[in-house]
């Protein structure tokens, strides 16, 4: 089924609810590791994956097909997991003990630890300029292609593939000199 | 079997640029969910959707029946609704006065008085002098009018007087 028939669905009284089971079962999945990239655990990532799909239930009207309907979906979800992790930071920034909020020090990665990895993996990611960080980002883990990462930040193809090129081996490197100390 | 190609796609990619980057990714990024979870969502969200149009539905309902019940407030209800309209009215219909005097200039408010010094009575006359010319015509002696005369005949038009 092709993005307009179901845009067609969800905007027809009859076949909302049949559009909208289309539309989660072609994006919901990979919309699921987009979110949880950002916000890491289940069930955060299952209500901002909710109101996601419910937000773009709303507001179908306001799709101008100027983009895919993915991309569309993909500015949701990033923005409605943005603002979730926002506010969950400041609810625990709110309810912590003062002493919490004077402690300090580099976070602890346990040796041996299967998180290990994943803790390089993000320190790495932390020392990338913010724009190859972001395209490796969405190429790698959101598996989105370079037209549509194209769309979303108005890059060519060319640019977008020496982002991600750059960002790889600045990662590999990274994590080759950490194992090595 | 899109994403799965996609998926495969980037994989390849990953490893022609780095080999040994594309292990370690492989290894430390396994995607689980809990069992059956992709396929009981869609329909969690519609029911989320009608539970939120019920309750939109519900609140209607609820001043409907409150108003059905209860004969006064249909009263209240009716008079507030008047009352906003009425002022609604008023306030369009209300003659517009927001002039910036101060944005005039002098021809505007000249021709302006040319235009309705007929309607002025004598006390918007008197003040009119007094505030313009610090000379009150009205209650002018002849002492006084004379220095007033010989600054203004020089202005008279001399075919007039003919």
């Amino acid at each position: 089924m092709t993005d307009t028939e179901i845009v067609q669905m969800i905007q027809s009284e009859g076949s909302r609810n049949t559009g909208l089971r289309h539309l989660m079962a072609t994006y919901q999945e990979r919309l699921y590791w987009v979110i949880k990239n950002i916000v890491g655990s289940h069930d955060d990532t299952d209500d901002v994956l909710q109101n996601t799909f419910i937000k773009a239930y709303r507001n179908i009207d306001k799709f101008e097909a100027r983009s895919s309907l993915f991309t569309w979906m993909y500015r949701i979800a990033t923005n409605e997991a943005l603002t979730h992790k926002k506010s969950a930071a400041r609810k625990a920034t709110e309810s912590l003990p003062d002493y919490g909020k004077t402690m300090t020090g580099p976070t602890v990665v346990h040796e041996n630890s299967g998180d290990e990895v994943l803790a390089k993996l993000k320190a790495a990611l932390e020392g990338l300029p913010q724009r190859q960080r972001q395209v490796f980002e969405m190429r790698y883990y959101d598996e989105l292609s370079y037209e549509e990462i194209g769309q979303l930040l108005d890059l060519s193809e060319g640019a977008l593939k020496a982002s991600y090129h750059h960002a790889v081996k600045k990662i590999e490197q990274f994590i080759l000199q950490t194992s090595t100390h | 079997m899109e994403n799965v190609d996609k998926k495969y796609e980037i994989d390849k990619e990953l490893e022609e640029i780095s080999t040994g980057l594309a292990g370690i990714l492989k290894d430390s990024t396994r995607k689980e969910v809990p069992f059956r979870y992709f396929e009981k969502l869609p329909a969690q969200v519609i029911d989320k959707i009608n539970a939120s149009s019920t309750k939109q539905v519900n609140w209607l309902d609820q001043i409907l029946s409150l108003l059905n019940t209860r004969r006064s407030l249909v009263f209240a209800f009716a008079s507030l609704i008047s009352v906003i309209i009425l002022a609604g009215i008023f306030f369009i219909s209300a003659p517009q006065k927001d002039m910036n005097l101060a944005s005039l200039d002098d021809m505007e408010v000249r021709s302006y008085l040319l235009k309705n010094a007929a309607d002025l009575d004598d006390d918007q006359l008197s003040l009119l002098k007094t505030v313009d010319n610090k000379i009150d015509l009205l209650n002018i002696t002849e002492e006084e009018l004379v220095p007033v005369m010989d600054e203004y005949l020089y202005q008279i038009n001399t075919d007039e007087l003919n």
